[in-house]
C-alpha cells in the first residue's frame, strides 16, 4: 500500500471514530443544552399556540402580596392547556429577559391550585404556576420546560 | 537516517506515555472557579452572591422553635451566619466547611426548614445559618477554616470561598440559631 493510501485509510478511520464520539457522547448533552436556551415555540400575548402535541394559552395572571417575604410579589400564572401531552410533568420558569425564576414547589409560597388544575403538568388540562419575584421585576415570558430544562413552549406575557 | 527515525518515534511514544500517566484528574479538569472573600465581604460569582456575616463556636445551640430546645455537639458547633442569593437563574444551595484535610457537611440534626438551604432565586436574599459539628482536635490543629458555598453543579462554575481565622472566632457557651429569613434583595 502506498503512503497516500495508508494516510487515506488512517484519516477515514479517525473521522469515523470522531463521528461516533460526537454522536454518542457529545451530541445528546449539547442538544439538551441547546433546547434549554433556544425556543422553537413562542406564543404571543393573547394567542393560542401549539407545542408538544398540545395547545397553550395564558389564561390569567394574578399578583398577590399578602403573607409574603418583604419586598416580594407572588405572580400566579394560569395556563390553559388542551390535548394529550407526550411527556408527563413540566416545570414553570418565568423570565424578565435576563434572569429566570422557577415556580414554587410543593410547600412553597402561594395556594395550591384548585381542583382540576395541576402545578407540574401531572395531569392533562390547565396548569398553574406560582412565581415569587422581587417587587420591581417586570416579567416578559413564562417558559414551560421538561425535567431536563428543555423549553417546550414560551408564553409571552 | 533510519536509526534517527526510530529514535524519534521511541522518544515521542515515551513522552506520550509519561504525559498519559500525568494527566490531571477529572476534579481538576472540571474544578470550580473560586471567588475568595473574608468574613463580612460580599463575594459574587457567575450565579451566586454570598456574604458571611458572623461565625461562632459553641458547645450548645438553641434552634428557634426546635424540640428539644437545645442541642449538644458531638465535637463543637461551628455556626456560620450568612446571606445568599442567586444572580441569574435558580440553583440549589450547597455548602461545606474545610478544616485542614477534613471536609464537613452541615449537621442534619436540624430540620431542613431550620437551615440555610434549598432553591436560591435571583435577587431574593436568604439569611440564615449553617451549623457544623466539628472535631475539636481538628479545629485546634488549624489556624484557618474555609467555608465553600455554591449553587447546583459546581463544575466549571463559580464557588464562593471564605477563609475564617479560627483565632478571631467568638467562643461562646450557647448560640441561638434563627430560622432562615427571606426577602427581596
Amino acid at each position: 500500500m502506498k503512503l497516500w493510501q495508508r494516510n487515506a485509510v488512517g484519516a477515514a478511520v479517525s473521522a469515523a471514530a470522531l463521528t461516533v464520539i460526537v454522536a454518542t457522547d457529545l451530541w445528546p448533552d449539547w442538544a439538551t443544552y441547546w433546547d434549554s436556551t433556544h425556543v422553537d415555540n413562542i406564543v404571543a400575548v393573547g394567542e393560542v399556540g401549539d407545542a408538544d402535541g398540545q395547545t397553550w394559552q395564558v389564561e390569567s395572571i394574578r399578583h398577590l402580596n399578602t403573607d409574603l417575604p418583604a419586598g416580594t410579589v407572588l405572580n400566579v400564572v394560569t395556563v390553559e392547556r388542551t390535548g394529550t401531552p407526550t411527556e408527563m410533568g413540566c416545570i414553570g420558569v418565568i423570565t424578565d429577559g435576563e434572569r429566570r425564576w422557577s415556580a414554587e414547589g410543593v410547600g412553597g409560597y402561594g395556594d395550591l391550585p384548585p381542583a382540576g388544575i395541576s402545578s407540574l403538568c401531572g395531569t392533562p388540562g390547565p396548569v398553574q404556576f406560582n412565581f415569587l419575584l422581587p417587587g420591581d421585576v417586570m416579567p416578559t415570558a413564562v417558559d414551560v420546560t421538561d425535567a431536563q430544562g428543555r423549553i417546550l413552549v414560551r408564553l409571552l406575557l | 537516517m533510519r536509526y534517527l527515525k526510530a529514535l524519534v518515534i521511541v522518544v515521542v511514544i515515551a513522552a506520550a506515555a509519561v504525559l498519559w500517566h500525568d494527566l490531571p484528574a477529572n476534579t481538576e479538569i472540571y474544578a470550580p472557579f473560586d471567588v475568595t472573600a473574608d468574613e463580612g465581604e460580599t463575594a459574587t460569582g457567575r450565579n451566586i452572591t454570598a456574604t458571611v456575616t458572623g461565625v461562632q463556636i459553641a458547645a450548645e445551640i438553641r434552634p428557634q422553635n426546635a424540640r428539644p430546645p437545645r442541642f449538644d455537639a458531638s465535637g463543637v458547633w461551628v455556626v456560620v451566619t450568612a446571606e445568599v442569593t442567586a444572580v441569574r437563574e435558580p440553583g440549589l444551595l450547597r455548602t461545606q466547611l474545610l478544616v485542614g484535610p477534613d471536609t464537613y457537611a452541615q449537621t442534619d440534626r436540624l430540620l431542613p426548614s431550620a437551615r440555610l438551604g434549598g432553591l436560591m432565586q435571583p435577587d431574593i436574599v436568604n439569611r440564615g445559618a449553617w451549623v457544623f459539628d466539628v472535631a475539636p482536635e481538628a479545629l485546634g490543629a488549624v489556624d484557618t477554616v474555609v467555608l465553600q458555598v455554591w449553587l447546583g453543579d459546581e463544575r466549571l462554575d463559580s464557588r464562593v470561598q471564605v477563609s475564617i481565622p479560627v483565632g478571631d472566632v467568638d467562643r461562646v457557651d450557647s448560640v441561638d440559631v434563627s430560622r432562615p429569613v427571606v426577602s427581596a434583595g
